[in-house]
């Protein structure tokens, strides 16, 4: 199902370097939820949230 | 409210996950929902990324409609060329690309995509986009590497059929930038740090905690620069991208921008929009807050979601548990897993560290398995002493039977 047009394209992952931070809420497995539901999909904010620059 | 010079965008990110944990997560959530809704579909890589695919996803994950396979696979055959991201060129764009062009368009406008058909014109628009997208990388290599791993595909819009539109993204068709005309590379780079962060917005919200059902209930926030007023979500979302301007604008000192640039504003709109948030930080999820106040450059120390001596319910040391059997899950590359439940519409939950453990520690086909059991596997595997190993298993075991992942018996 790869459409050939559009190859894979390599993922040029970013070190975490610079100030040491403390790790957020979520990698942190005393703080965050066990289960976390994913409710993104079901939300509808603004009967479509399009961002046009002449608005902002 | 003033970001730290050194606390730049893509470090900070890269503490809550990097750009391919991210995506290869975002992935496994798209791979989970499709093998929900048709099993035994598998997506490649490519189609898990791409644009409509979501979106046709998404639609369902939404409760609006089945998930039509035939649709994936005449959607993923849309011919792109190359510019350092793929751009939608077929000729039959506008019909593949209904969805976001209708989505983003302003009203009584119908854009229409740029396209092969359009001959030299279409020629000459991809080198500017190429040209830009080199000119990112080039003033800002680590920003342009976290955010355009989160754009698939780049689709220029016709001058004459924009209608104002600068540039624009969908939270409903994630992973599709779309651009009006260009005419210089610097607007090609300024649009993509801008909708770039908006996808990258998109991915973290999916697989991260940034916001809840509750974001829909608050108060709207009202621009001071247009009176536009924005929800929550919305509001979170032009905040990151004005701060990832701001920071951009700094590696554009001394050049000429774009008529239509939004980087010498961009700094006072990220700090206007950066203290209504702190003022409403208790409305977002602890990610999102941590993100906030770490660019804020504000203490990020939180309170705990979950109260280590109160929250683990107690179980009876002869109870059993077992996976429901309309669950499904995919692991990701982090080993986190995400878990889906083929309900109307589908329920999607992602499960943290020990949740993660216990779900791949019960047996596939439903068999129960004994607290004492778990209880020996965890204290061997988490290398901790019996108590906190009970402890941090009865925290996770109740979640997921609060959640109706796992049944008691």
């Amino acid at each position: 199902m790869t459409n050939l047009n559009q190859p894979v394209r390599p993922l040029r992952p970013v070190p975490p370097s610079g100030p040491q931070l403390p790790c957020p809420p979520g990698a942190d497995r005393w703080t965050g939820q066990p289960v976390v539901p994913v409710d993104w999909f079901r939300r509808m904010p603004n009967g479509g949230t399009t961002y046009r620059r002449q608005l902002m | 409210m003033v970001a730290s010079p050194s606390a730049t965008a893509h470090k900070l990110h890269a503490c809550i996950a990097p750009a391919d944990v991210l995506v290869d997560e975002r992935r496994t959530l798209y791979r989970l929902a499709a093998d929900l809704f048709a099993p035994g579909t598998e997506l490649s890589d490519n189609l898990a990324d791409h644009p409509i695919v979501r979106y046709e996803i998404g639609r369902t994950l939404a409760g609006h409609g089945d998930l039509d396979v035939a649709r994936l696979h005449e959607v993923a055959a849309l011919r792109v060329r190359h510019a350092g991201l793929p751009v939608a060129a077929d000729p039959r764009s506008a019909e593949l690309l209904e969805a976001p062009l209708r989505i983003i368009a302003p009203p009584g406008v119908k854009p229409m995509p740029l396209t092969e058909a359009d001959g030299e014109r279409f020629e000459a628009v991809l080198q500017v986009v190429a040209d830009g997208i080199r000119l990112f990388r080039e003033l800002a290599p680590e920003t342009a590497d976290d955010l355009l791993a989160h754009v698939s595909m780049l689709a220029v819009l016709k001058r004459e059929t924009s209608g104002g539109v600068v540039s624009a993204s969908s939270r409903y068709v994630p992973g599709i930038v779309l651009i009006d005309e260009p005419s210089l590379a610097i607007e090609v780079a300024e649009a993509l740090v801008h909708e770039g962060a908006h996808e990258k917005f998109f991915d973290l919200a999916i697989t991260r905690q940034f916001l809840d059902a509750r974001a829909e209930d608050v108060e709207f926030f009202e621009t001071s620069w247009s009176h536009a007023r924005w929800p929550l979500e919305q509001t979170f979302a032009a905040w990151h991208a004005y701060s990832c301007l701001a920071q951009f604008a700094l590696a554009c000192e001394g050049r000429p921008l774009g008529k239509d640039s939004l980087l010498p504003k961009a700094r006072e709109r990220a700090a206007e929009i950066g203290d209504w948030l702190l003022a409403h930080e208790h409305d977002l999820r602890p990610d999102a807050r941590w993100l906030l106040r770490a660019i804020a450059g504000e203490p990020t120390s939180l309170p705990s979601d979950v109260d280590d001596e109160t929250a683990a319910p107690g179980f009876d040391q002869d109870s059993r548990f077992h996976v429901l059997p309309d669950v499904r899950f995919k692991r990701a590359a982090t080993e986190r897993v995400v878990v889906g439940r083929a309900a109307q519409p589908a329920e999607v939950f992602w499960l943290v560290d020990d949740a993660s453990w216990v779900l791949g520690q019960l047996p596939d086909d439903g068999t129960p398995m004994a607290l004492e059991h778990l209880l020996s596997r965890a204290t061997g595997d988490w290398q901790v002493a019996a108590a906190t190993a009970e402890r941090r298993l009865s925290t996770s075991l109740g979640s997921l039977v609060a959640t109706s992942l796992v049944a008691q018996t």
